[in-house]
């Protein structure tokens, strides 16, 4: 399919979400949701589980230019169901003009995507429900303080999962979202990072051609919980990609198509960024952690048809 | 036109008549056969709706509320643990002032586990913001879901409304009922108009949004009970257009029996029924008791509840359900609307009775007034809910401990 | 009993001065009462704080309604609507702004009688820390006006440092920046809660209102850029827009939609929207964003 975004210039100009939000400076999900909210144009309405961007609109005042649905954490899927079918059942009846017709946006963290909400998500995709689904994965609880989710990874630190002598931060293995999400058969899921608009811009194009779920995961740097400055959200993102921690891909119909894939940085790059790995190297080094993590990002690469 | 039909049936029957637009559905026993009542006539396409089923009920309640603010004419259906589960959207849905219908099947609440009904169910719910509207028979069943559409549409409470009917004494029970005609229904329930206007490109809205002010959420809050309170009036306006219409007169509260008795029972439900029975059968033994069935439950009808029952020498509540450490929860909600009356009665005595659908046998009845009489003669008030379980109550259930291996038990 | 409540932004250290003059009071011999009030956390977003002192048991509880003293560690908060510290100011409130300003401007400006000290604790606080992060000098110069002992803040200041996880270098730096802080003020008179006359309000009876009012929706759309968030930071960029290329990178990861795109190509910042993440100078392919301090600051 022809692409409108062939380079990073081709990004509509058009601003969907003004500015004077309460959502902390930097923050890579506020980035993600801005280029999303972009590319789908503004008959769109977004329906948020609560989470950080629960914080966008906040009584009385709001960022969005469209409409925008606050639903408890769980069910944000459901609601979004609820919009879509209502939206068909009005426009069979001429209630509502087809021209003026929403295209239904969920806007989730990764905890409630991996836990609370993934019931729920599980059913929309099951169903093939027609929408867009955007996880900002911050790969924590960020909107409570940043305590471990099911998307916290290995051996990071949270505000529940504190390096100690006998601990390593978490010590289980981040939920693995993009794979759960394509048992189903959805026609679109996509993983895609803020330090890759280009790429993102393209994925959300490529799967508005299909009627059902696109699902999309977004690594997401949070400042305040990965510990890093603000500044250093895209570049952190980035690294994200070239040490291979974060594989750019896409499965149209279940078929798995990566969309980076260059020579890969040591994960050490990446880790030596963040406050949230920093006990891997201070006081000593932690060779053995450091290497199961980068082992861990091999294993999958080796895995990944050339 | 008369059809003996099931309480599911005549909910399934009243809606249908509404043109309800969108259903979200999630099946638990006793409210099942209302979905699928449902589903198949739209599959039939008798009915033009669509039917969905959620992964819970906290999803269909979610999908209900978000459909009717988009603005379609949502109904669904629940029961004891469903209605649970779905318990924070219960608040959502108020609060979004999304005025869909949900039928609750009432069913008492695990664990133990049984499928037979009590209302911890459905009052569990009373503080959401839903109005509730509990019905005895299954002809009130049809003509409540009905008249809810009527009342949570209208701008001065738009509201979601519970319809309560006792799982198995009304769900699975046929007994005759009136249906309406269409056209009728059609003419006293207009089309469903949402209130922020069809939700699409040209009415952008922000739905469901926080506030961090106190003040902000107080006002708001406030509101909700308002609106609910507005329900009052509303519901006697609509009552009389429904009866002009259909010939059948339902208020807040029903009475048997009432005018010229000293010692009147309180109740809810289709219990009531025996209840009424029971009237008769001490009325023949010379003594002046009544019935009093609550049927809007929320708003809760204190006024009317006052005048009812002022002057009676005392008043026995039979609360179907148990707030664990307090006793029977309409209870005090009873006593406080008459505590101002200068004729109130002399005592109001709390009963706890058909925990798990238990059948309130005669010997219950009566033991509910003789304790009244007790207590306005001789001055002696039970100071916690009287709980009525008899001896041979009792007895079935030493047999079963028995053969779940726990002995003989003594005592009682 | 003393009232006093502090003001600040998400990072400016507010809820760690608030439990260092609670501290300090405590340690003095009183009774005490801080409690920090902040919605969902926020670097950037306002906050505030609040310490009860008492010589007898504290019966209240919550925001602070009537203030002692006001303290102010910034100042573009005057500018709020919504969160406006002066709102729990009256007549004999005691307040403290954290501003570059003069006395004589703030007084002007924002229309206050009361007894106002002005002090520029944020260049204090770079100058003697290397951050600026003015919680510290908020805290000392807050003690010293409340009349505690330099000793008691010292060590108060130095276990809630160590507590939240602070190096052992920069505590002593901070405690340098308490004592210059604590030199330079001067003790006040602040008057206790029963002096001052509390603005009272008449119950009213609420009515219903049609639920296109009453329900909590937003009907307004995009009016966030009502709320200005300039003053989120310190610094904002700069575009020398002789290097610039036109790439359009900085407007592309900007999250906050504070860049337009003017009709020549160039990006434009819209400062009162930019909350000054530095993304944009970070990216910069040509390194022609640069970091100027805030004028307002």
């Amino acid at each position: 399919m022809e692409t409108r975004f062939r380079t990073l210039k081709d990004i509509p100009l058009e601003e969907e979400l003004v500015p004077g939000t309460m959502i902390c400076a930097g923050c890579g999900g506020a980035l993600l949701v801005r280029i999303f909210e972009k590319v789908l144009g503004s008959n769109v309405i977004t329906v948020n589980a609560a989470g950080c961007m629960t914080m966008l609109s906040v009584f009385p005042f709001t960022p969005f230019k469209s409409s925008w649905f606050y639903v408890a954490m769980a069910s944000a899927p459901a609601a979004a169901q609820g919009v879509r079918d209502a939206l068909d059942i009005l426009i069979k009846k001429n209630k509502i003009d087809s021209k003026d017709n929403l295209k239904v946006l969920v806007l989730t963290g990764d905890g409630a995507a991996s836990g609370i909400g993934l019931q729920s998500t599980s059913a929309a995709i099951q169903r093939g429900l027609d929408f867009y689904y955007l996880v900002y994965d911050n790969e924590a609880f960020s909107n409570t303080g940043f305590q471990a989710s099911e998307s916290s990874p290995f051996a990071s630190a949270t505000k529940t999962t504190s390096p100690t002598e006998t601990h390593e931060g978490v010590m289980s293995q981040k939920k693995d979202l993009f794979e759960i999400w394509r048992a189903h058969k959805p026609p679109y899921v996509a993983t895609i990072s803020p330090a890759f608009i280009k790429d993102m811009m393209q994925k959300i194009e490529r799967s508005s051609q299909f009627k059902g779920p696109k699902l999309f995961i977004a690594n997401s740097p949070c400042p305040p919980g990965w510990g890093i400055e603000s500044d250093q959200v895209i570049r952190v993102a980035n690294l994200a990609v070239e040490t291979g921690i974060w594989p750019l891909k896409e499965a149209i119909n279940g078929e798995v198509r990566h969309t980076w894939m260059q020579k890969r940085r040591p994960v050490e790059e990446y880790l030596k960024t963040q406050e949230r790995f920093e006990h891997l190297f201070k006081p000593t080094r932690n060779d053995e952690i450091i290497n199961q993590l980068q082992k861990r990002v091999d294993d999958y690469w080796s895995s990944v048809k050339k | 036109m008369k059809q003996l039909i099931t309480g599911n049936a005549a909910v399934a029957t009243a809606v249908k008549l509404c043109n309800v637009e969108y259903i979200p559905a999630y099946p638990i026993t006793p409210q099942t056969e209302i979905i699928e009542l449902l589903s198949r006539w739209i599959n039939e396409e008798k009915m033009d709706a669509k039917f969905v089923t959620y992964d819970s009920e906290h999803s269909m309640i979610s999908a209900a509320g978000a459909a009717s603010l988009v603005g379609a004419r949502t109904f669904t259906a629940s029961s004891s643990q469903g209605l649970l589960y779905a318990f924070e959207m219960l608040y959502n849905v108020s609060g979004w002032r999304a005025p869909i219908v949900l039928a609750n099947v009432s069913r008492a609440v695990a664990s133990p586990i049984t499928l037979e009904p009590d209302h911890n169910d459905v009052l569990a719910a009373r503080d959401s913001g839903f109005l509730q509207i509990h019905a005895e028979t299954c002809q009130e069943v049809l003509d409540s879901v009905i008249m809810a559409y009527k009342i949570s549409e209208d701008n001065r409470v738009r509201l979601p409304v519970i319809v309560n009917l006792d799982g198995f004494y009304l769900s699975y029970t046929r007994e005759p009922v009136d249906i309406p005609a269409q056209e009728l229904v059609s003419q006293f329930l207009p089309e469903y108009k949402p209130v922020f206007g069809y939700l699409d490109g040209q009415n952008p809205i922000s739905m469901g949004v926080t506030v961090l002010s106190s003040n902000a959420y107080s006002y708001f809050k406030y509101q909700l009970h308002l609106a609910s309170l507005n329900a009052l009036n509303v519901h006697e306006e609509i009552s009389q257009q429904f009866e002009k219409l259909f010939g059948r007169k339902y208020g807040l509260v029903d009475e048997y029996m009432l005018d010229d008795a000293d010692y009147v029972i309180v109740m809810t439900n289709s219990f009531a029924t025996m209840g009424k029975a029971a009237i008769n059968r001490l009325r023949g033994e010379g003594k002046k008791v009544g019935l009093l069935r609550i049927r809007m439950i929320r708003p809760f009808p204190k006024k009317i509840i006052a005048e009812k029952l002022a002057g009676k020498k005392a008043v026995g509540v039979i609360d179907q359900n148990i707030s664990v450490g307090s006793g029977g929860i309409l209870y005090p909600e009873i006593t406080s609307a008459l505590y101002h009356s200068n004729e109130r009665p002399k005592s109001i005595i709390s009963f706890i009775g058909g925990l798990g659908g238990k059948k309130i046998s005669i010997s219950e009845f009566r033991h509910i007034l003789s304790t009244l009489e007790t207590s306005f003669h001789v001055d002696k008030f039970p100071v916690q809910s009287v709980m009525l379980f008899t001896e041979d109550d009792w007895g079935s259930v030493k047999e079963m401990l028995k053969i779940a291996g726990k002995g003989e038990v003594s005592g009682n | 009993m003393i009232t006093v409540s502090l003001f600040g932004r998400g990072g400016q250290g507010i809820k760690t001065a608030s439990h260092i003059v609670g501290d300090a009071a405590f340690t003095s011999g009183n009774h005490v009462q801080d409690q920090p009030l902040y919605g969902a956390e926020r670097r950037g977003a306002p906050i505030s704080a609040y310490v009860r002192i008492s010589q007898t048991p504290i019966l209240e509880r919550g925001k602070i309604t009537n203030s002692s003293l006001v303290v102010i560690a910034d100042d573009s908060l005057l500018d709020s609507i919504v969160d406006n510290p002066l709102q729990t100011v009256t007549d004999s409130t005691v307040i403290m702004i954290n501003s570059s300003k003069g006395v004589s401007e703030i007084r002007t400006r924002y229309n206050i009688n009361n007894v106002l000290a002005v002090l520029d604790l944020t260049k204090l606080t770079q100058d003697i820390t290397h951050k600026s992060i003015p919680g510290v000098a908020v805290a000392s110069t807050t003690c010293k006006l409340l009349g505690f002992e330099f000793d008691v803040i010292e060590k108060s200041l130095r276990a809630e440092l160590k507590e939240i996880g602070i190096h052992q270098e920069d505590i002593s730096r901070n405690v340098e920046l308490a004592r210059s802080c604590f030199n330079q003020t001067t003790h006040a008179k602040i008057e206790t809660i029963t002096k001052i006359k509390i603005k009272e309000s008449p119950i009213i009876d609420p009515i219903y209102h049609h639920p296109q009012i009453s329900t909590c929706t937003i009907t307004a759309t995009g009016n966030s850029r009502l709320r200005e968030r300039g003053a989120w930071s310190n610094f904002k960029p700069v575009i020398d827009y002789e290097g610039c290329t036109k790439c359009m990178i900085c407007y592309v990861y900007c999250p906050d939609s504070a860049f337009t795109i003017d009709v020549k190509g160039f990006p434009v910042v819209d400062y009162d929207a930019c909350k000054g993440c530095n993304i944009c100078k970070t990216e910069c392919p040509t390194k022609v964003i640069s970091l100027v301090r805030r004028e307002n600051k």
